[in-house]
């Protein structure tokens, strides 16, 4: 009896001494890939760049764009332009074999460009094909091109070095692009990414404000947004097909 | 007597430490009542930024367990070196912070629907997993993560689109954290927090 006794002190003793370190060390065990950032200094230098950009320029315009332009046509110029990306989308989901989405892509193209007044009106939606997004980063990632360092690009914004060779091949190989490059109307490209950018802003115009506000260190809140957002997208899972803290844990 | 005490030691140590069992359904109605709450916030007028501010405190304080959510942020080193007093401190001043963020980035109720979808147990957490639904912006998964350590059910995260509360408070605070400590990070916070009301988005 008193062995058993003398186990159990032992058992609680080493219980408590547990609990004790416990209570200190609930902690997060995060096995995300670490954001990768060797060029900090460099990415702050560009982030500063493109802030003053976006505070004289950008903003600015998104402002004048929500002033001018009534809520439903710039939501028909958003259909619109998302509606040509709707090509370059079925080619990288058929790429990563996922030719279930890439056969909903062009079914939206389609009927969009049609039904829908050139992309103007997202009719696909309505009608159970929801609307996807696959860039050629993502199909790099597919294939198991590591995500590099994170990049701060000029006027583009949080990227990874996959993600920028993504959207550089995105640039000349979208067959819209193609398209307009081959009836000499490369200008529509750089306006259409322009409207695109300014577009972007005007619906965000508080929400990246309110971000910088509220946050101590705006790049970092930036670049965890990115490579978080980014990861969910590569996974290419829904909300709730994931278990969003598998690599994320607090013990 | 001794070993009555020792099981008491033991199960007091349990109740205080562990995390409880949760039920999936009670996980459920927890987070349908979070969103029912946080309709009705959207639903305040804007030019009443005291009373939604208000409201969402008493959201965060009800629902959400902040010290803890502050402690995780703050991580292990640095919480193991702050004195309790602090702590408490910072944990105040943190709490004025996310209701700062949450009030400004909240919007306006434009008929959103806010639905759950469905709820897994894994090991001692439940993650509840959401949608808001509106007619004029693309739907918005929440996925919330629910422990229950002995104060009944509260959220300990929340993932909105695959972005952790969690995890990007970690990433912004860590540059001063690493640079000015707790001390400076305080600091840092107390005067984001004197800054005026922002601006509400869809308030135009």
């Amino acid at each position: 009896m008193k062995g058993f006794s003398n186990f159990f002190i032992v058992f609680a003793f080493l219980f408590l001494a547990n609990c004790a370190t416990n209570n200190n060390s609930q902690r997060i065990v995060d096995k995300t890939p670490q954001a990768q950032d060797p060029w900090e200094s460099f990415n702050r230098g560009t982030f500063a760049f493109n802030k003053v950009f976006d505070k004289y320029l950008l903003a600015p315009l998104a402002k004048g764009y929500r002033i001018i332009l009534p809520g439903e046509i710039r939501k028909g110029v958003r259909n619109f332009f998302s509606n040509l990306k709707e090509p370059w989308t079925s080619i990288n989901a058929a790429l990563q074999g996922d030719f279930r989405n890439s056969g909903t892509s062009i079914m939206r193209f389609g009927l969009n460009t049609t039904v829908g007044l050139l992309g103007i009106f997202d009719v696909a939606t309505s009608l159970g094909f929801e609307k996807q997004k696959e860039d050629f980063g993502q199909t790099l990632a597919v294939y198991g091109v590591e995500p590099g360092p994170y990049l701060v690009l000029p006027l583009l914004g949080p990227s990874t070095v996959r993600d920028a060779l993504g959207k550089v091949t995105g640039f000349v190989a979208d067959p819209v692009t193609i398209a307009l490059n081959k009836d000499g109307k490369e200008n529509w490209l750089w306006i259409g990414t322009a409207v695109n950018g300014i577009d972007f802003r005007e619906q965000n115009l508080e929400k990246i404000d309110n971000l910088e506000a509220t946050s101590v260190d705006f790049y970092a809140t930036i670049r965890s947004l990115y490579l978080e957002r980014r990861n969910r997208m590569i996974r290419n899972q829904s909300a709730d097909e994931q278990d969003p803290f598998q690599e994320f844990d607090i013990e | 007597m001794r070993k009555i005490k020792i099981i008491f030691t033991l199960l007091m140590c349990l109740v205080i430490n562990n995390a409880l069992a949760i039920n999936e359904n009670d996980a459920n109605q927890f987070v349908v009542d979070i969103g029912n709450q946080a309709i009705k916030i959207l639903k305040i007028p804007v030019d009443d930024k005291d009373k939604r501010k208000k409201e969402l405190q008493n959201l965060l304080q009800e629902k959400f367990d902040m010290p803890f959510i502050a402690r995780i942020i703050l991580g292990k080193e640095v919480f193991k070196n702050t004195s309790e007093e602090k702590f408490k401190k910072f944990s105040d001043i943190f709490e004025i912070h996310i209701v700062k963020i949450y009030s400004s980035q909240l919007g306006t109720y434009k008929g959103q629907k806010f639905t759950v979808k469905n709820t897994e147990i894994k090991k001692k957490d439940a993650f509840v997993y959401s949608s808001i639904e509106s007619p004029d912006f693309p739907t918005t998964n929440i996925v919330w993560r629910v422990r229950d350590l002995g104060k009944g059910l509260k959220v300990i995260d929340m993932q909105v689109e695959g972005v952790s509360l969690l995890r990007t408070k970690r990433n912004d605070f860590k540059m001063v954290l690493d640079s000015q400590g707790i001390d400076g990070l305080i600091m840092t916070l107390e005067s984001m927090n004197q800054l005026p009301d922002l601006k509400i988005p869809g308030d135009n």
